[in-house]
């Protein structure tokens, strides 16, 4: 029988292979080293078919995965901190993320979604936090912009960023100070004979025939982050779909004069009863956007995440996985949401504390879901136009990066029964 | 731009206006242009249509009422307005533009034609009508229409280039830059000062590669009708350097002086921008047919020079160029050090060719600069710079010449003569603020390398109290070395100073020697690990990549301990990928770092490496 015994262990023993049992833990609090590149290679791993625990509220949001000797070589590659756990160990740590006292839960992530950017052929390396984030991370989009759009090519991603652009067709708002600077004319030329060579007369037509496309991409089943001007005038190009809000020197022909009342909020996504700013020469929109007007000062502004139960709210809790929960405010053309002008049930994310300004909201549309983030690049405060591209090897724990990247990864997560 | 036409025309109108107004008008026409200003349209219509109706012959008060309407989308109301007035304003031919301008933005192109026809005919040679008719159609976006009416005007006043800009800037908002640049180029062949407008024009769109391509065809046909026009001329060679194919606008150049019989002074202006924007091939091309095809020219001296210096610039960049290669056509390779030599030879010619002048002793200056950092010949930089000490006391750049040879001195082992030199220049008044902080740091240097460790010290203090300059780095280097490793004896610190200067003087054999004495005679210091790892450079220099790497292993197996361990795994991990063509070990290597050293400094360059690797790229 002690025979029998120690050769049924011994044969258990090797059916497992070397290490089989032990796990990788990429820990997302401040012992990290890069928390962007962590993104990157927890989406590197999906890629490999092999799937990652998002352990949400578990050390800022922590990844556990099967060791492979692959995994720790391309951790150890982009300079990720990890650490190399036994079974036990990793199944006390699901047990008390688990655990119905602790808000936490554990999120199966299983597929790596295919990610496109909506870019335009004259981008500039200074327009987009997001695909600096992406490109840091090494992780892998494609770029789209009006004609693939309008062809439908949407359907074939799982995740669309919009770039910071303005769906309005209003070039930006950027007519009063850069209306005879080349790129400015250049950008100008290159929509209008886009806008011609699709069949719409006008650039904004074309802008809300994107943003049409967009929504009925999200309704069925996509998920959208914006940043910066791309959120509001993308609820100002679906509210105006029957009215006309460019002034002359945008598309030729003068505004609506009834165009603010003849705005359709019921076809927007997060924002209502904004009112426009139709003042050609101003760089801005509408009352949505609450930008400080002297340039704000980076010493105190700073917004706070909002803390979600992880059980009963797990898709908020996963967009706002961090190692901080107070986090530097940072500029954009767009910068912070008023709060009075959010759609009641769309969820805010973050604010900054004390005052109307929300910051990084979300919300469900049809099938899909959209996550609109205010401001322009997280670590540089107040960028502006011809400023070089911000160097993320030198801010390789940025909380406010962070939340962009949470966004990547929330797609690929397995729809799990609710707790109820 | 409307807008703002808008706002002066407003202006105008009401000064004209002022003087039949009473003040209750004056208010509220100065109310009406608030509210208008703030695109409150409504309000505005309001007060303008009242002082309409108190005065209807009053002009300013029609256009208020005018613009409000339009500004409103209330077309069919201003056609309304227009037409009555028409009807008594017959002469005003403006009237037929804005309401045919207005049938536009209806869609109603014949109404808008017949009116534009209408205005035209009641003044067919006025160019004013046709160019008010076309802003309404571009500003509209009605581009090819627009540009119909130019040309109708143009043709009717006979006037060929007449609107050529509003005509190539509507083509090229079009995207129809071959009839912008047509436009543009024909505008220049009729008035050549234009050149330097019609290029701020063209880079309006220089970020369009269509454009560009464009403007350089337009620009090659039209030359090649216009064989004559030198406008063109300079417009296609800017075309060029602006795509940065400046072979071709070399050739343009060229022909432009034979055209105007420049006597070379085209290709001397080429050549200059040429090789200030560092495309020294060409520019060395440019310098030598010019000094060849115009001997006794007042320039000859300059290219004669900047030929040479062209070259020496291509050589140090790209390696040795045809000219001076072997296969060249003036001379012939003898050594290894050919293109140097060549180089040497061409300033030598120049010295001789032009005794007495600046060029000489700039000449002989670069000479002396080459021997010395080409060729490690200290007797020969020597010698050709105190030649012209003399002569370049009173030249700018004198002060270079003399660090040279402080320089030089330092490499020949007489540390003392190097600083009494450095020490002589230090006071000079054509020495910048950086200049004389880097002299300062070859001064405390030169005292290292006589293993006088408290007199650097000394000399660095005052460098490192700027963080901010360049030299505060190399000087904190300095200064670290010597406070880490000087104690518990300065025997090995000054032996280790002794290599360094013997490095300096290129004696790298005797230099590895000496590391070789520290390794083996004071191995129980720190300062051991320097001694591997500048071994192994020393080995690498002097080409035996094997020994280097037998160095480093020895380094790694012996000093497993060492913090500078990170920095052997590095060098050893470049040396396999770079020199021995290992491949595999290098990425073993640069693992192991990571695993070893993951907070290393050096860590993420590991990466970088191990990712091009892996692409395939090394």
């Amino acid at each position: 029988m002690t025979r029998l015994l120690a050769a049924v262990l011994l044969l258990l023993a090797f059916a497992q292979p070397l290490r089989a049992q032990q796990n990788i833990l990429i820990e997302m609090d401040l012992q990290q080293t890069d928390h962007l590149k962590a993104y990157g290679v927890v989406y590197w791993i999906l890629t490999r078919g092999v799937d990652v625990d998002w352990l949400l509220n578990f050390k800022g949001g922590s990844f556990l995965t099967a060791y492979y000797p692959f995994i720790e070589n391309e951790l150890r590659i982009r300079g990720v901190s990890f650490r190399t756990i036994d079974g036990s160990t990793a199944a006390q740590i699901i047990a008390d993320v688990e655990s119905p006292d602790q808000n936490m839960e554990v999120v199966r992530l299983e597929k790596a979604p295919k990610i496109a950017v909506y870019v335009p052929p004259n981008f500039q390396p200074w327009d987009d936090a997001v695909t600096l984030a992406l490109e840091y991370a090494e992780v892998p989009y494609d770029k789209l912009w009006d004609e693939e759009v309008v062809q439908g090519k949407l359907q074939e991603y799982d995740w669309l960023h919009l770039h910071h652009e303005d769906f309005t067709g209003q070039y930006g708002k950027f007519y009063g100070q850069f209306s005879t600077y080349p790129w400015y004319i250049q950008q100008v030329a290159i929509n209008e004979s886009m806008a011609k060579r699709l069949g719409f007369k006008k650039v904004s037509e074309l802008k809300k025939a994107v943003a049409r496309q967009i929504r009925e991409y999200v309704g069925g089943g996509g998920f959208m982050f914006a940043m910066c001007s791309a959120t509001d005038t993308f609820d100002i190009a679906l509210a105006a779909e029957h009215t006309d809000i460019c002034d002359v020197m945008f598309d030729g022909d003068p505004p609506d004069s009834d165009c603010q009342e003849r705005l359709d909020y019921e076809q927007t996504f997060a924002f209502e009863n904004f009112k426009l700013v139709m003042n050609p020469y101003e760089y801005e929109y509408s009352d949505i956007d609450i930008t400080p007007a002297f340039g704000g000062r980076p010493d105190n502004d700073y917004f706070a995440l909002f803390d979600f139960s992880a059980k009963y709210d797990p898709v908020p809790s996963m967009l706002t996985q961090n190692h901080v929960n107070v986090i530097a405010g940072f500029l954009g053309q767009t910068t912070a949401f008023r709060k009075e002008l959010i759609k009641k049930y769309v969820t805010i994310l973050a604010e900054k504390e004390g005052s109307n300004e929300v910051k990084y909201i979300h919300g469900n549309f049809g099938r899909g879901t959209f996550t609109w983030y205010g401001g322009h690049d997280p670590e540089d405060y107040q960028h502006r136009v011809g400023d070089p591209p911000t160097d993320l090897s030198l801010h390789k724990n940025s909380p406010g990066y962070r939340l962009i990247l949470n966004n990547i990864l929330f797609p690929a997560a397995k729809k799990k029964q609710l707790k109820t | 731009m409307k807008y703002i036409s808008i706002l002066t025309l407003l202006f105008i109108a009401s000064t004209v206006a002022l003087p039949a107004q009473t003040a209750d008008e004056r208010n509220t026409l100065r109310l009406a242009q608030s509210y208008e200003q703030a695109g409150k349209y409504e309000d505005a219509l309001r007060f303008y249509q009242d002082l309409y109706r108190q005065n209807p012959l009053n002009s300013a008060y029609f256009d208020g009422v005018r613009r409000s309407l339009t500004a409103l989308k209330r077309y069919d109301a201003a056609i309304a307005l227009l037409s009555d007035r028409m009807r008594r304003q017959t002469g005003e031919v403006l009237l037929w533009v804005y309401r045919g301008g207005i049938y536009l933005q209806q869609e109603k192109h014949d109404s808008a034609e017949a009116d534009w026809d209408d205005a035209i005919t009641m003044n067919p040679r006025n160019g004013q009508v046709y160019s008010q008719i076309a802003d309404q159609c571009i500003n509209a976006r009605e581009y090819d229409r627009g540009i119909a009416y130019l040309r109708r005007g143009r043709e009717a006043l006979q006037s060929p280039q007449m609107f050529a800009f509003e005509i190539a800037r509507a083509s090229a908002m079009n995207m129809d830059f071959d009839t912008a640049m047509d436009e543009y180029l024909g505008y220049l062949r009729a008035v050549p000062q234009a050149l330097y407008q019609i290029q701020q024009q063209l880079s309006l769109f220089s970020e369009i590669p269509a454009a560009m391509d464009a403007a350089v065809n337009r620009a090659q046909v039209q030359i090649d009708n216009h064989p004559d026009s030198e406008p063109l001329r300079y417009l296609l060679a800017w075309l060029y350097m602006e795509r940065k194919d400046y072979d071709a606008a070399y050739g343009v150049y060229r022909a432009l002086d034979r055209m105007k019989n420049a006597g070379g002074m085209e290709i001397i202006k080429f050549a200059s921008r040429a090789f200030n924007d560092k495309e020294y091939r060409v520019a060395a091309r440019a310098y030598r047919e010019v000094a060849d095809e115009h001997p006794d020219a007042g320039y000859l001296p300059q290219a004669e020079f900047f030929h040479a210096r062209s070259l020496e610039e291509l050589y140090a960049r790209e390696g040795m160029p045809e000219e001076l290669s072997g296969g060249g056509t003036r001379f012939p390779s003898t050594e290894s050090v050919s293109s140097y030599q060549g180089a040497i030879r061409l300033y030598e010619e120049v010295a001789e060719k032009f005794a007495g002048q600046p060029v000489a002793s700039e000449s002989m200056y670069r000479i002396g600069y080459i021997k010395f950092h080409r060729f490690a010949d200290t007797d020969g930089a020597l010698d050709i710079l105190n030649r012209i000490s003399e002569s370049r006391r009173t030249v700018f750049g004198k002060a270079d010449a003399d660090i040279l040879i402080g320089d030089i001195l330092l490499a020949r082992g007489d540390i003392a003569g190097a600083i009494r030199q450095y020490d002589a220049v230090l006071p000079s008044q054509q020495l910048e603020e950086d200049q004389r902080r880097a002299l300062r740091f070859k001064i405390a240097e030169a005292f290292f390398f006589r293993g006088d460790f408290d007199t650097v010290l000394v000399q660095l203090a005052p460098l490192m109290e700027d963080v901010g300059t360049d030299i505060a780095n190399d000087a904190l280097d300095l200064s670290a070395l010597i406070q880490q490793y000087r104690a518990p004896g300065e025997l090995p610190l000054q032996k280790y100073a002794q290599a360094l200067f013997l490095e300096r003087q290129k004696k790298n054999s005797e230099a590895a020697a000496v590391t070789g004495d520290i390794i083996s005679e004071f191995a129980s210091t720190d300062l051991v690990d320097l001694a591997y790892l500048k071994q192994a450079e020393l080995q690498l220099r002097m080409g035996k990549p094997g020994q280097a790497a037998s160095t480093l292993t020895a380094f790694l197996e012996q000093r497993n301990e060492s913090f500078l361990r990170d920095r052997g795994l590095f060098r050893l991990a470049r040396l396999q990928e770079e020199s021995l063509n290992n491949r595999e070990a290098a990425t073993g290597l640069y693992q192991q770092l990571l695993t070893e050293h993951p907070h290393s400094p050096l860590a993420p360059q590991a990466r970088e490496r191990i990712v091009e690797l892996r692409k395939g790229n090394s």
